[in-house]
């Protein structure tokens, strides 16, 4: 019996050496949970920020990024804490849609803009964008979607980043990524004097204009629902909100200086 | 004439290590569900174990009990897991470092179950380390 006993006891103790042992290297090491710690996270992307606008017309207007520029800024301004460094990149695009890549690079596609009534609605694209970074959504929902392989092989350098690349560009986040993103672009609309209000018409409008267009590609990216309409239109803005204008020029001018396509 | 007594140990043999190969190809099979492992296990331990010697009922409990044994921290790896993949849940270092740690213990008893099989099938009397004693505990030493 004593031998069974002692028996037992070096076992559960050899397992539990072997588990402090690989807990104390500390895989994932970020607080976040990631797989990936943010450091490691900002080095992927800008290898997979590189791919991209490699391949994509990035506009490099003054003028228009000079306008989008101002909006960005208050709208980082309008984060609570931020992870990263944010780069948002302005691409000429009929495309509907903004895209999170990882390490805080934001695509932002032309479409979005000229879609977009006022410079709140963009904004409140942004604030839900830059959620979705600071909840680094991005990485975990690519190694659900297609695998850790294909992350560490491009951030070896063994892999095929332009695959990765392209996967991200299609990658999509679950309800509760989505709506937690919301959340987030609630709180920050409303440090920067925004209200929710224009974040609930341009998704309300884009469900209107629901057609199997393939501009669409923000209807298939980021899945529009009722609930998240009405969850805008339910946030309560704090006692202390002063709402804001975010940019003093007219927006249909701003628009005017986007190429076309 | 057959010889009955060579016949019957060579019968036990091929009763006490099917029991090792039946968790091995269950592996194999690709049903890695700690619950199915473990009642393939039950349904040859219940089909065997009437009318067995000694020796193969002791490799039908050690395997059998062995099992139960990683099925516990299966079951926890398999939650976590898809917790993880279908609602969303947190990777953790935590989690992670358990799921590896279990993932060892499995290959460990994979190891184990091989050299088992081919040592009981030799007629070798092949303890594991705690679950050989346990069992002898459990139905006694053959005298």
């Amino acid at each position: 019996m004593n031998k069974v006993i002692i028996q037992f006891a070096i076992l559960m103790a050899v397992i539990a050496v072997v588990f402090i042992g690989i807990y104390s290297i500390g895989i994932i090491q970020d607080e976040d949970g990631a797989l990936f710690s943010i450091q490691q996270e900002k080095k992927l992307g800008k290898l997979i920020a590189d791919e991209i606008l490699t391949e994509a017309d990035v506009i490099e207007d003054e003028t228009i990024n000079a306008y989008c520029d101002s909006i960005n800024k208050i709208v980082i301004a309008g984060l609570d804490t931020q992870k990263f460094e944010y780069k948002i990149f302005l691409v000429n695009s009929p495309q509907i849609n903004a895209i999170s890549l990882p390490g805080g690079n934001i695509i932002v596609y032309t479409g979005l803009l000229e879609f977009a009534k006022t410079p709140e609605e963009y904004a409140s694209v942004l604030a839900h964008e830059l959620g979705h970074s600071e909840n680094r959504d991005v990485l975990s929902s690519i190694v659900k979607n297609f695998g850790i392989a294909l992350l560490v092989s491009a951030a070896t350098g063994n892999g095929n980043v332009g695959e990765l690349a392209q996967s991200i560009l299609s990658n999509t986040f679950n309800r509760k990524q989505e709506a937690n993103a919301d959340e987030f672009a609630f709180k920050v609309l409303a440090r920067i004097g925004v209200r929710t209000k224009h974040f609930a018409s341009f998704f309300k409008r884009l469900e209107r204009n629901n057609r199997m267009d393939e501009n669409m590609e923000i209807m298939y990216t980021h899945p529009v629902n009722k609930k998240r309409i009405e969850a805008a239109n339910k946030f309560k803005v704090p006692k202390n909100f002063k709402e804001k204008k975010l940019l003093q020029t007219d927006w249909d001018t701003v628009k005017a200086e986007l190429p076309k396509y | 004439m057959t010889d009955d007594k060579y016949f019957y140990i060579e019968r036990e043999r091929e009763d006490a290590s099917g029991v090792y190969l039946m968790s091995l190809m269950v592996a194999m099979a690709g049903l890695p569900l700690p619950i199915i492992n473990l009642f393939a296990m039950l349904i040859y331990f219940a089909s065997t174990i009437k009318k067995a010697t000694y020796f193969v009922k002791f490799h039908l409990y050690q395997a059998l009990i062995s099992q139960v044994f990683i099925a516990v921290f299966n079951s926890f790896a398999a939650g976590f897991i898809i917790d993880i993949i279908f609602f969303d849940g947190t990777l953790t270092n935590l989690k992670l470092s358990y799921i590896i740690t279990v993932g060892l213990l499995n290959l460990v008893e994979l190891i184990g179950n091989v050299i088992a099989a081919v040592q009981v099938r030799k007629g070798v009397f092949y303890k594991f380390f705690f679950f050989g004693e346990f069992v002898q505990l459990l139905i006694g030493k053959n005298e």
